[in-house]
């Protein structure tokens, strides 16, 4: 059931009836996850980070229970349902708080699962060849620091120059989100979205080099 | 990188984000800008000798308000489109482009026609189409752009026939030929064509 919204916090968003402008619930003593979903997300769109992890953390456990029956892979379920995480803080300002949640959450998630399923069946198509005569150099022969660190600098630098600044801005330079988006001239949002995709394709290089041995 | 870290990482300095326009609201703007876009154009361009006399004929009017019903309806459902999960009404917009084709035969067997088609009036009428909704075109997909459809290829193709049924809704003003092929290839063919271009490139102009 949609909240019901006829009220309006102090910057002028639309909150459910039962959200009081401090957080606190009234009007009714127990409210629906969906209804409870639908405050949390309001109150993310106001800037409430401590409302929007809680939100992410509940959806997370909910998308990935539906990620994981389609996929058998643990740690492609993972992914998968990261990225469905990220387009639904990509796509958050869509949310209208007098419309339900959760069919604004599944149309996303439909979106964004069937996106990722075609990408990895079109992948498993290259999953026979045989990657060993590609790379003459394994993963499995890394094993010193200094051939780990090799490794992660070729994973850098196979990264397209944006998300290879990103990456040494958060992780090497140990900039704050804040600071790195300011340095970089690029939105909080724009940069987390660079540094995700950047962890995923390191991600894949890596893996991909570790499944020569095999 | 863990789910935890990984929603740590997206909360961390978290900004408040303005909701999304009404899709009345963007709806209302879209239509301002056309009008304005479209008149201008039409002044710019000789207007049809007979076009208080036609102004009268029903067949006339019918063919302009359908086009122009056509190009709203497809506006709006296009901006609908660009929330998540929303509704829009594809088989209301489909029939109503039903109508419009059928405005334009009804409008040209009304009028007897006897002058011959010509293609080169034909692709004339088109490329005046085309001039004339570039601009709505391109402010109805930066207004798109701001949301996050989930149905890009159907979106866009929308947009295609909401730019082009708004200029094809003022062209007659302007065009003289009445021809049913002309009306129908001339007038009505852009949106068939932009409608389906426009569905091949939605999922990578509209990518979010």
């Amino acid at each position: 059931m949609p909240p019901q919204t006829n009220s309006a916090n102090t910057d002028g968003n639309k909150i459910p009836k039962y959200v009081q402008p401090g957080g606190k619930v009234s009007q009714r003593k127990t409210i629906s996850k969906e209804d409870n979903w639908a405050r949390l997300m309001t109150l993310a769109q106001a800037g409430d980070e401590t409302a929007y992890g809680k939100l992410l953390r509940e959806i997370s456990a909910y998308v990935k229970a539906i990620v994981r029956k389609k996929l058998d892979d643990p740690a492609r379920a993972d992914d998968v349902t990261q990225d469905i995480l990220l387009a639904i803080h990509k796509a958050r300002h869509t949310y209208d708080s007098s419309r339900p949640f959760v069919p604004w959450l599944h149309a996303i998630l439909r979106f964004r699962l069937t996106d990722q399923l075609r990408k990895i069946y079109a992948g498993r198509k290259f999953e026979d060849l045989d990657l060993n005569s590609t790379y003459g150099e394994t993963f499995s022969d890394v094993q010193t620091n200094e051939e780990i660190d090799g490794a992660l600098i070729h994973a850098l630098d196979s990264l397209p120059e944006k998300q290879r600044m990103v990456v040494k801005m958060l992780k090497l330079d140990g900039l704050s989100v804040k600071e790195a988006a300011q340095a970089t001239g690029m939105t909080e949002s724009a940069l987390k979205v660079n540094a995700h995709r950047a962890y995923k394709a390191m991600r894949g290089f890596l893996t991909s080099r570790g499944g020569n041995d095999a | 990188m863990r789910d935890e870290d990984f929603i740590l990482s997206l909360t961390k300095d978290l900004e408040a984000k303005d909701p999304l326009v009404s899709s009345q609201k963007a709806l209302l703007l879209w239509m301002l800008v056309t009008f304005a876009v479209l008149v201008s154009g039409l002044l710019m361009v000789k207007i049809r000798p007979d076009v208080n006399q036609m102004l009268e004929t029903l067949s006339f009017n019918f063919e302009l308000f359908s086009a122009l019903s056509v190009g709203i309806l497809a506006a709006g459902t296009a901006l609908h489109l660009r929330i998540p999960g929303a509704k829009a009404p594809q088989k209301v917009l489909g029939f109503a482009v039903s109508i419009w084709m059928a405005s334009l035969l009804f409008h040209s067997y009304s009028m007897h026609v006897t002058e011959p088609f010509s293609l080169k009036l034909a692709l004339h009428c088109m490329a005046s189409i085309v001039g004339l909704s570039a601009l709505p075109g391109l402010v109805l997909y930066l207004l798109i752009r701001r949301g996050a459809t989930t149905e890009p290829k159907q979106t866009l193709a929308i947009v295609g026939v909401a730019m082009t049924a708004a200029a094809a809704a003022f062209l007659p003003l302007s065009c003289g030929n009445d021809t049913a092929l002309h009306l129908v290839i001339g007038h009505g063919g852009p949106a068939f064509i932009f409608g389906g271009l426009f569905w091949f490139i939605g999922p990578s102009l509209l990518r979010w």
